[in-house]
């Protein structure tokens, strides 16, 4: 158990940071203002949610209109919720717009007080009309550092079916690095994988990227938005210092029963959903297998010994005030990275939680609240007897809560966390070394959202953490800014800055390339900390074209890194680096009825520094200055759909320059002669690599076209069928994904893959 | 949220072209330049480092190993038959060269087929002499090491008595005092058990330090004997027969190894390497030998 980061002792190392917690958290409760009676404004809120399935409509939007053509508006969130700022009583037109549904209008008069309002809209089977607004609303929904991600984002990226994933438009993004078409690890602008906070309905999940990189616990199936931090987040995510994928998954249908099934020549899905109670309480089960090791010697001509599955439940209630839902998750994966060797992979993910969105008539505020239990672990066994164990579970809750006050939006909110690590590590020659702890923390946040200008939006947070037992709170102040001057086209400048920390981490074995098994353990001393500064400009060119630039800085300290050790086997103890992140993204969109074209580049540098003795590397110099694995600098990419007549075509190709590695320059087995332990006509010694300086070398570029096309076929009302052609690694680049430095052995990524996947929906 | 449309100027969607014009172009400089090669060379073999060297010139021994790996050789465990080298002593006050002979020595347990090249020599090593190797690829580039050896072992005593069988309590019943003299650095102190004629040896290195004139050590014979119990649930401890204390004294390259705590640590390739060209640790020791007699406890309790 850990006990104290810092050198407080006693009695005073438990109250002092539950003093100053329980202060702030009285504080802002006390600027929690319930409204009075007689107030002079309004407030309308509600959900929108499909007509047909009962299911709410994320993003839509909902506009009040005044005699004097003034304009209020809101758009709806997750869960199909919205609430406007605080509005004048009086009489009103109201116009609920989603893209591909019947636009709602109304009249309405609106009382004082708080109101609630509702909209069921019904889809319309052509909306092209919507479609034309792209370029705009991408423009004026621009925020810093984020990207909203919908299901149709995600089928616009080929994946081998039988649906699209959102790991895959994930990686797709300019600033994320995947090292690999395996192993499921993203690096986010600088982070690392371990330091990606990854939510689904509010519940955290560690590693929900499979084993086969295009594939997560995300299919498009499930997905209902998705909002992607690469930076800048505000305080209400805490926790993590590199990046936030907020996933959304869509509720069942609550109206009628119905069902898809889908086979690709990597995974078969299937997916099951309807009303419990009709109307109101919904389920829906989603389960996927890989069968890639059954098909892959048949198709490819070459082993690929993956395995994943994962399986989604999801309960949810929708009553007037509120939406609640339960989820189950449960994913596995296994395999081994270098089908050569004997190397065994494997990792799997428990969720189990619940959310709950409500508001209680009367009362202006809104509440999000959270809990749950998650759990990871992973395990890596090889042929020489090595097998390492790792893994971390959460017990979580947490409170939110927001209110319109007249200077804004006012967002507060507390959590709490019990988390615990685990590690058994057996290396040959090395013997046994186990990890057992556990640790607790809480938080809270608070912050506002205010519009000093109409054309200005201020939204600045504070988060507070401290160790339930143990040191002084860190604050971590955040603020993020949007600005739409009004000049040529349709401009959004957008800023974010803050600071962020993190109390855990996963550490990985950085010498090999594409290295899956991270061990968890809580941050010792210092806590990992980062700076992130954020500043974007984004464009409309026309009607149809958009330009997104983003650059971005983030220092960071005391970001653990693995010391070196020229001895063969994975080591857990860490040495602190300081470093600096920094770079630009910059997008370019088009968008016109049936065609989208989207072309990325990204320039990223990640420097790390640390005190060579401290690292255990030698470089020749008290300060070790290096660029880490995940150093991408230069990525490419284009994104291209067409609904043409019949068929969905799409492309992607991306090209990203090569990654850091270390070259070997000798092997031998060490003789320890201090105190003659080993003698040179007794022992073997123990394995030890002799690596050059430190990631001085790179890997050579990847690029990689992969292709589909799709067409459905509609029997009836009741039953459709999606047939799925299309290629993998279409001009069969051999792009490599990982070598061994111990054994040099290469492995390349997927070669050329043709597929045919197809699925059947039924209602 | 509201979607609103300002008429654009075609000049800016013609700047819009422009841009994606000169992305293009970026994109194919990058192909060109940094696409087409996949070739990776992971294992990058140095003139600078050529061999790496471990062994000890001792006096007292009939036998001198010196284990020799080529760097270049990517075997993992233990060496390719064919290495490439020559390795040869100077006894450096004499001239006198002693030309060692290879050999593909199978070491460690049966389990594991590891083969590696210990150059060998049963020439007599001179107490005080200083040697210098070589181990000489065909080419001429050779990785050198010098070692001096002690003029002569440790003087070595020891008090209290080794009693069998062990006792729990109290904890000093187990525990023989040694006492060494006359060497200035000390290279190893091990106990050997004998047991069924065979003989375990424990490194008591950890157990010694420094004091004015003489180094001192102690040997928990509980804590090694208890790893050699055959009945661990009835027997805190093993029954050698008897014990033989083995003491090295060390010559003056020997390093002190006090920064060096873990074997990540030890194992950093420059930290203690006298290996020139290449990394080890060649050094001159002599050892002497005493034997301890066990002695039956009179006093043992159940």
């Amino acid at each position: 158990m850990i006990m104290s980061r810092q050198p407080l002792t006693g009695r005073a190392a438990i109250l002092r940071p539950l003093i100053v917690f329980a202060i702030l958290y009285i504080s802002l409760l006390s600027i929690w203002c319930p409204p009075a009676q007689g107030q002079s404004y309004s407030i309308v809120r509600g959900f929108v949610i499909d007509g047909p399935n009962g299911t709410g409509l994320p993003g839509a939007n909902v506009a009040f209109r005044d005699a004097d053509e003034t304009l209020y508006a809101a758009a709806t969130n997750a869960d199909g919720f919205y609430q406007t700022a605080r509005i004048a009583p009086g009489r009103y037109v109201l116009e609920v717009s989603f893209v591909g549904y019947r636009t709602h209008r109304d009249t309405l008069s609106v009382i004082s007080g708080i109101q609630t309002y509702s909209v069921a809209l019904v889809p319309v089977a052509t909306p092209l009309d919507e479609v034309t607004v792209e370029a705009g609303r991408v423009v004026q929904d621009a925020e810093a550092g984020m990207r909203r991600i919908s299901a149709a984002d995600i089928d616009r990226i080929p994946t081998p079916g039988p649906e699209g994933d959102l790991a895959s438009s994930i990686a797709s993004m300019p600033g994320v690095v995947a090292l690999g078409d395996r192993g499921g690890q993203l690096y986010v602008r600088g982070g690392t994988p371990s330091q990606n906070l990854i939510l689904v309905d509010g519940l955290p999940i560690v590693q929900p990227f499979h084993i086969v990189a295009s594939h997560s616990a995300f299919p498009a199936d499930l997905v209902s938005t998705a909002e992607f931090y690469s930076g800048g987040y505000g305080a209400r995510y805490m926790g993590r210092i590199s990046s936030v994928l907020d996933v959304n998954l869509r509720a069942g249908n609550a109206h009628r029963f119905e069902g898809r099934a889908g086979a690709g020549p990597f995974a078969v899905s299937a997916r099951v959903e309807g009303p419990l109670r009709k109307g109101d309480i919904s389920f829906l089960s989603y389960y996927r297998r890989s069968i890639i090791e059954e098909t892959a010697p048949h198709f490819i001509g070459k082993e690929a010994p993956y395995h994943f599955q994962n399986v989604t439940t999801k309960i949810h209630r929708r009553g007037d005030n509120t939406a609640c839902s339960l989820l189950g998750i449960r994913t596995y994966d296994r395999g081994r990275i270098d089908p050569m060797r004997a190397h065994s992979f494997e990792w799997t993910n428990t969720v189990f939680g619940g959310r709950c969105l409500g508001f209680a008539p009367g009362s202006p505020h809104v509440f999000d609240v959270r809990i749950g239990v998650t759990g990871f672990s992973n395990t890596v066994l090889t042929e020489d007897g090595t097998a390492r164990r790792a893994g971390t579970w959460r017990f979580y809750n947490v409170s939110d809560a927001h209110v319109s006050i007249p200077l804004g939006d006012l967002e507060w909110g507390f959590w709490s966390q019990v988390d615990g690590y685990t590690i058994d590590l057996r290396e040959p020659y090395l013997g046994v070394s186990g990890q057992h702890e556990i640790f607790v923390t809480a938080g809270v946040h608070a912050g506002i959202t205010t519009r000093p200008r109409d054309d200005l939006s201020v939204n600045a947070t504070l988060g507070v953490r401290a160790p339930a037992m143990g040191s002084w709170p860190g604050l971590e102040p955040r603020l993020r800014l949007s600005w739409q001057p009004k000049i040529a086209g349709q401009t959004n400048i957008t800023a974010a800055a803050g600071i962020y920390r993190q109390s855990d981490e996963g550490i990985s074995d950085a010498r090999d390339a594409g290295s899956v098994f991270v061990a968890w353990v809580p941050s010792r001393g210092t806590l990992p900390e980062a700076r992130h500064y954020i500043f974007g400009l984004h464009q409309t060119l026309g009607p149809s074209l958009s330009t997104h630039v983003e650059t971005y800085v983030k220092q960071l300290r005391a970001i653990p890194v693995a010391k070196w050790t020229p001895i063969v086997r994975f080591n857990t103890s860490v040495a602190q680096a300081d470093g600096t992140a920094y770079g630009v993204d910059a997008r370019l969109e088009f968008a016109r009825g049936r065609f989208y074209a989207g072309l990325s580049y990204g320039w990223n540098v990640v420097e790390y520094r640390a005190a060579e003795d401290d690292l255990g590397a030698w470089g020749g110099g008290e300060v070790f200055a290096y660029n880490p694995p995940h150093d991408q600098r230069h990525t490419v990419g284009i994104v291209a759909n067409l609904h043409a007549g019949l068929f969905d075509a799409s492309m992607r190709w991306q090209l990203s320059t090569g990654l850091p590695f270390t070259t070997a320059y000798g092997y031998d087995t060490f003789l320890e002669l201090r105190g003659l332990r080993d003698r040179p006509e007794e022992s073997v010694g123990t394995p030890r690599m002799l690596y050059a300086r430190p990631f001085s070398e790179r890997l050579p570029a990847y690029h990689r076209l992969d292709v589909s096309a799709r067409r459905t076929f509609t029997f009836s009302d009741r039953w459709e069928l999606t047939a799925e052609v299309g290629a993998m690694n279409a001009y069969d680049r051999p792009n490599l994904f990982y070598i061994d430095l111990y054994t040099l052995s290469r492995v390349d990524q997927l070669p050329f893959v043709p597929y045919v996947a197809l699925s059947t929906s039924v209602r | 949220m509201i979607v609103r449309f300002n008429d654009v100027n075609p000049a800016q969607v013609h700047r819009g072209g422009r841009k994606m014009g000169s992305l293009l172009v970026m994109i194919a400089t990058l192909l060109l330049v940094a696409g087409c090669s996949t070739h990776v060379d992971a294992f990058v073999p140095t003139d600078e480092h050529l061999f790496t060297i471990f062994g000890v010139l001792n006096p007292a021994a009939d036998t001198q190993y010196v284990r020799v790996k080529a760097l270049a050789d990517s075997s993992r465990l233990g060496s390719a038959r064919d290495l490439d080298a020559v390795a040869s002593l100077v006894h450096l006050a004499s001239g006198r060269v002693i030309v060692l002979r290879d050999s593909f020595m199978r070491v460690g347990d049966r389990t594991r087929d590891v083969h590696v090249h210990n150059f060998w020599t049963t020439e007599p090593i001179e107490p005080g002499a200083t040697y210098r190797l070589t181990v000489e690829r065909s080419d001429g580039l050779a990785s050198r090491a010098t070692a001096t050896v002690p003029d002569a072992p440790p003087v070595i005593t020891f008090s209290n008595t080794f009693r069998i069988p062990c006792v729990q309590r109290p904890e000093l019943a187990n525990v023989f005092n040694v006492v060494l003299r006359g060497a200035a650095k000390i290279a190893a102190l091990d106990v050997l058990y004998m047991i069924d004629g065979e003989a375990h040896r424990f490194s008591q290195f950890d157990n010694l330090s420094n004091q004015p004139g003489e180094i001192h050590g102690y040997v928990n014979y509980l804590n090694d004997l208890s790893w050699l119990s055959p009945d661990p649930r009835n027997q805190l401890c093993a029954h050698p027969t008897h014990a033989l204390i083995a003491a090295s004294a060390a010559g003056p390259e020997w390093p002190d190894f006090v920064s060096a705590t873990t074997l990540d640590e030890l194992a950093v390739p420059h930290m203690y390497s006298n290996v020139e060209n290449g990394h080890g640790l060649f050094g001159g020791i002599y050892s002497d030998t005493v034997v301890v007699h066990v002695r039956p406890r009179v006093d043992s309790g159940p």
